[in-house]
Order: C-alpha cells, then sequence, then structure tokens
C-alpha cells in the first residue's frame, strides 16, 4: 500500500510569563507540532484463555 | 512518499479543525504526560476571544492555510508547573488540538522546559495555528 504522509500541524505561539515574585516579565516563541501518540502496546491473549 | 496541498486545501483543512473549537475555547498548557484524550496537569488556562472557530479568524487566501487568533485573555493566577504541552479546547473542556511544545526562540533559559510558579500571569500575545503546513 502506498502511503502519503506530510508535515505535521503546527501550533505556533507567543508567551509572555509575569512572575508573581520579582514582577519580571518574560517572554517565549514557541511552537508544537500535532503527531500521533503512541498506541498502548497490544498484548496477545493465548487461545484458550 | 511525501505530500503537497494547494493553498485552498491548506485553508479547508485548517478552517474545518477550528470550527471544532465552537464558542469560548481555551487555550491549556499541561505538564507531562498528557494526551489529547487525557491532558496532563493544567499549568496554565487561558480563554480565548469567545467567538465562533475558537476566536479564530479563519485561514483565507489560499496560500499558507494558517488562522490567527484573536485576544487571548490571560490567566492572572497561573496554577504552575512545568510547560510541555498545550492543548485547544472546547468549551466543555474536550480536547482538539494538543501538541508536545518546546521553544522556538527565546530570551530565557529553556534547559529545563518552561516552569512556570503558582501565581504566575501568563499572556499569549500571538496564535497560530495550521493543519497542513504543506
Amino acid at each position: 500500500m502506498t502511503e502519503l504522509s506530510g508535515p505535521p500541524a503546527e501550533l505556533r505561539f507567543t508567551l509572555e510569563i509575569t512572575r508573581a515574585a520579582t514582577g519580571e516579565k518574560e517572554i517565549v516563541e514557541m511552537v508544537g507540532h500535532v503527531v500521533n501518540e503512541p498506541t498502548e502496546p497490544q498484548t496477545e491473549t493465548p487461545e484458550g484463555e | 512518499m511525501s505530500v503537497t496541498h494547494s493553498g485552498d486545501c491548506k485553508d479547508a483543512a485548517t478552517n474545518a479543525v477550528i470550527a471544532l473549537l465552537g464558542t469560548n475555547a481555551r487555550l491549556k498548557f499541561h505538564a507531562s504526560p498528557s494526551t489529547v484524550g487525557t491532558p496532563g496537569a493544567t499549568v496554565a488556562n487561558l480563554a480565548l476571544t469567545a467567538t465562533a472557530n475558537g476566536g479564530f479568524t479563519a485561514a483565507s487566501g489560499a496560500t499558507t492555510g494558517t488562522a490567527t487568533a484573536g485576544a487571548i485573555t490571560s490567566d492572572t493566577a497561573a496554577a504552575g508547573g512545568t510547560v510541555a504541552f498545550a492543548s485547544l479546547q472546547t468549551s466543555g473542556g474536550v480536547a482538539k488540538i494538543h501538541c508536545a511544545v518546546a521553544a522556538s526562540a527565546s530570551d530565557i533559559n529553556m534547559t529545563n522546559g518552561l516552569v512556570v510558579a503558582a501565581g504566575d500571569t501568563v499572556a499569549c500575545t500571538s496564535l497560530t495555528y495550521t493543519a497542513l503546513p504543506a
């Protein structure tokens, strides 16, 4: 079977965090890629059980 | 085999996803572990613009397929934790978009992740979503 795939969906954002303790502001640009999450490993049950 | 989509396909995919966010959607940041079905502990919880499409302006122009969020209300008393994941959720708390996040450019040390202390104010000044980057 031929599998077609493209790059993952993307979320980009800029956060500004103001520290409660000091009042200082920190700025960070972040990126997230939406990818498939690993599935639980399948456990085989022997026949007859 | 890689895939490239036309601009109108990119717009359509992005707009179909943001439509599922509905009104009064939320942007949440989570500690690890976290999955789309079971998001991790909430580090910060921000309200998106309360309009349809999660407050995003729909992708248009048949170019990049990128939707841009409207104004986002800050969380002025974050629960705190280490930001490892982000999710966009419906008003009912159902995650529709979930991803691991990392710094793309930063003026702070991110070696140990982005740590938010309890009580910090977390603001999001820009947010875009692209369903099909290519």
